[in-house]
């Protein structure tokens, strides 16, 4: 473990944590936070979620609403103004949302001053961010896993992008493996990458954008709507998850969150990429073999 | 569309895993094959896998690119002999093991389809060896078999297992053995790989 590196992360973490807590009126572009993190936007989000063992989004809304419930019971606004203030357009989509946090909607909680807005066990709370020494960072804490530093050529790949839910990617694997496997791209090993543009859990289902990819040589030329991906050489983090694919997010966050810090490394401005070892059509999930490959340096 | 065959999970009969050495009664077979020779896991044997399954998959794909009927790639498997038939094939040097790798294919593939299979992978510039890849036929036979737990170097005893039972029956082992390949040896731990064996029976 690099200590320096560990408390670099750290601080970069608290940075945007407390930009967080001063400004949850404002929008909080991504981009915005990353670069108070100073991390490549790639991996913002898994470091984030890696790290505070939950999503960016799911944070800012749940110090929204917490702010919006110390309001609710001590403030005398009026819950449409509460429910703007905490970034609701409507007060069905407040309640809605505050009713999944607390159980019971705004003005029932307002009404019934026994009941207090439920805490995120070891989380920080909306005006209780601790000084950087206090800082507890959960995903420091999980046990480190096997990951191996590897060197790869330049990547050239075939993709088919697909945008919409992160669990029907294979649509695009459907459409793309005919048409290459008929032009006798397919070598049938280890060459099924996938580009995660967007994490999964942090990124709305309808804009998450993927491309499925087959790797090719340069004689390759697009065709249809099928482009060309170069992933740049260079030094990668390999770590194997074993297991289906929508338990990914759990081994990115440990990749992220956990390894990566303690690693004494720092992420390169390029995706991740994901590498399908088996067939899903013929093998059990918990069978499944993806190698994952943080580009690092 | 027609369902998606599956093979491995309807010939469930066939692929029976039993712990204890089985008589079973196999179908007439297809299979996408080819053969080398060497030891198990060298560098040529690890060659021809990969041309097998550039053209099962090329196939396949190009299958379901035309519309035709689309099914799920079976399970790899090698029957094994050596050049000398009195003697047995663990007494024979590794390097001159002989195999024929197959993966057993639907019987809707026509025969043409592994050769143009081939020819557009080398015209992508696959490795020749795509071309040995061709039609194999096994005709419904009986045969002995069992899961066996462990690395493949162990599995001598396991073979014995099933010449017992066979011979227990009244019977005579024939021909080559066969495994099935039910994971993947290049990411499994040797003690967990499984595989199924099988002895053909006289017949």
């Amino acid at each position: 473990m690099k200590a320096s590196t560990v408390e670099s992360y750290r601080l970069r973490l608290w940075r945007v944590l407390d930009f967080i807590q001063a400004r949850l009126d404002e929008p909080l572009p991504v981009a915005d936070l990353a670069a108070v993190a100073c991390f490549s936007q790639h991996h913002f989000h898994r470091v984030f979620r890696g790290m505070v063992g939950e999503t960016v989004q799911n944070h800012v809304r749940r110090l929204r609403l917490e702010r919006a419930a110390l309001a609710l019971r001590h403030g005398d606004s009026g819950i449409l103004d509460i429910a703007q203030d905490a970034g609701y357009e409507s007060n069905e989509a407040f309640s809605r949302a505050f009713k999944q946090h607390c159980g019971v909607a705004p003005s029932v909680f307002r009404e019934r001053r026994e009941l207090s807005f439920p805490r995120r066990p070891g989380a920080i709370a909306f005006g209780q961010m601790p000084p950087i020494d206090d800082l507890i960072v959960p995903g420091l804490g999980g046990p480190l896993m096997k990951v191996e530093l590897v060197t790869r050529e330049t990547l050239r790949l075939a993709g088919l992008r697909h945008v919409g839910p992160y669990n029907q990617c294979g649509n695009a694997w459907e459409k793309l493996l005919p048409m290459m496997g008929k032009l006798g791209w397919l070598s049938g090993c280890e060459s099924m990458v996938g580009l995660c543009h967007d994490d999964p859990e942090s990124t709305p289902a309808e804009e998450i954008r993927y491309d499925a990819c087959v790797v090719v040589d340069e004689t390759f030329e697009a065709f249809d709507d099928v482009t060309i991906h170069g992933i740049p050489g260079g030094t990668f983090a390999r770590t194997v998850h074993v297991g289906p694919y929508d338990t990914l997010n759990k081994t990115y966050a440990a990749l992220c969150g956990t390894w990566l810090p303690q690693s004494g490394h720092e992420t390169r401005d390029e995706p991740a990429f994901e590498i399908y070892i088996n067939d899903p059509e013929s093998t059990e999930p918990e069978d499944l073999v993806t190698e994952i490959y943080l580009p690092i340096v | 569309m027609t369902e998606k065959i599956d093979l491995y999970k309807s010939l469930k009969q066939e692929y029976a895993a039993p712990k204890k050495p089985r008589l079973v009664q196999t179908t007439d077979a297809l299979f996408l094959a080819i053969t080398g020779r060497g030891a198990p896991g060298g560098e040529g044997f690890q060659e021809s896998v990969a041309a097998l399954y550039a053209v099962a998959y090329t196939v396949k794909m190009t299958r379901k690119a035309d519309g035709l009927q689309d099914y799920v790639i079976c399970k790899l498997e090698t029957e094994w002999w050596g050049d000398d038939a009195e003697t047995a094939l663990t007494d024979q040097p590794r390097a001159e093991w002989n195999y024929r790798l197959q993966i057993r294919t639907p019987d809707c593939v026509d025969e043409a389809e592994p050769a143009r299979a081939a020819a557009a992978l080398i015209d992508k510039g696959k490795s020749p060896r795509v071309r040995d890849v061709v039609f194999h036929r096994v005709a419904a036979h009986q045969r002995g078999q069992l899961l066996h737990v462990g690395p493949y170097d162990a599995e001598g005893d396991a073979f014995e297992q099933i010449r017992a039972m066979i011979e227990g029956e009244g019977l005579t082992a024939a021909g080559h053995p066969r495994e099935i390949y039910l994971n993947d040896p290049r990411r499994t731990a040797p003690e967990k790989l499984k595989t199924i064996l099988c002895m053909p029976v006289a017949g």
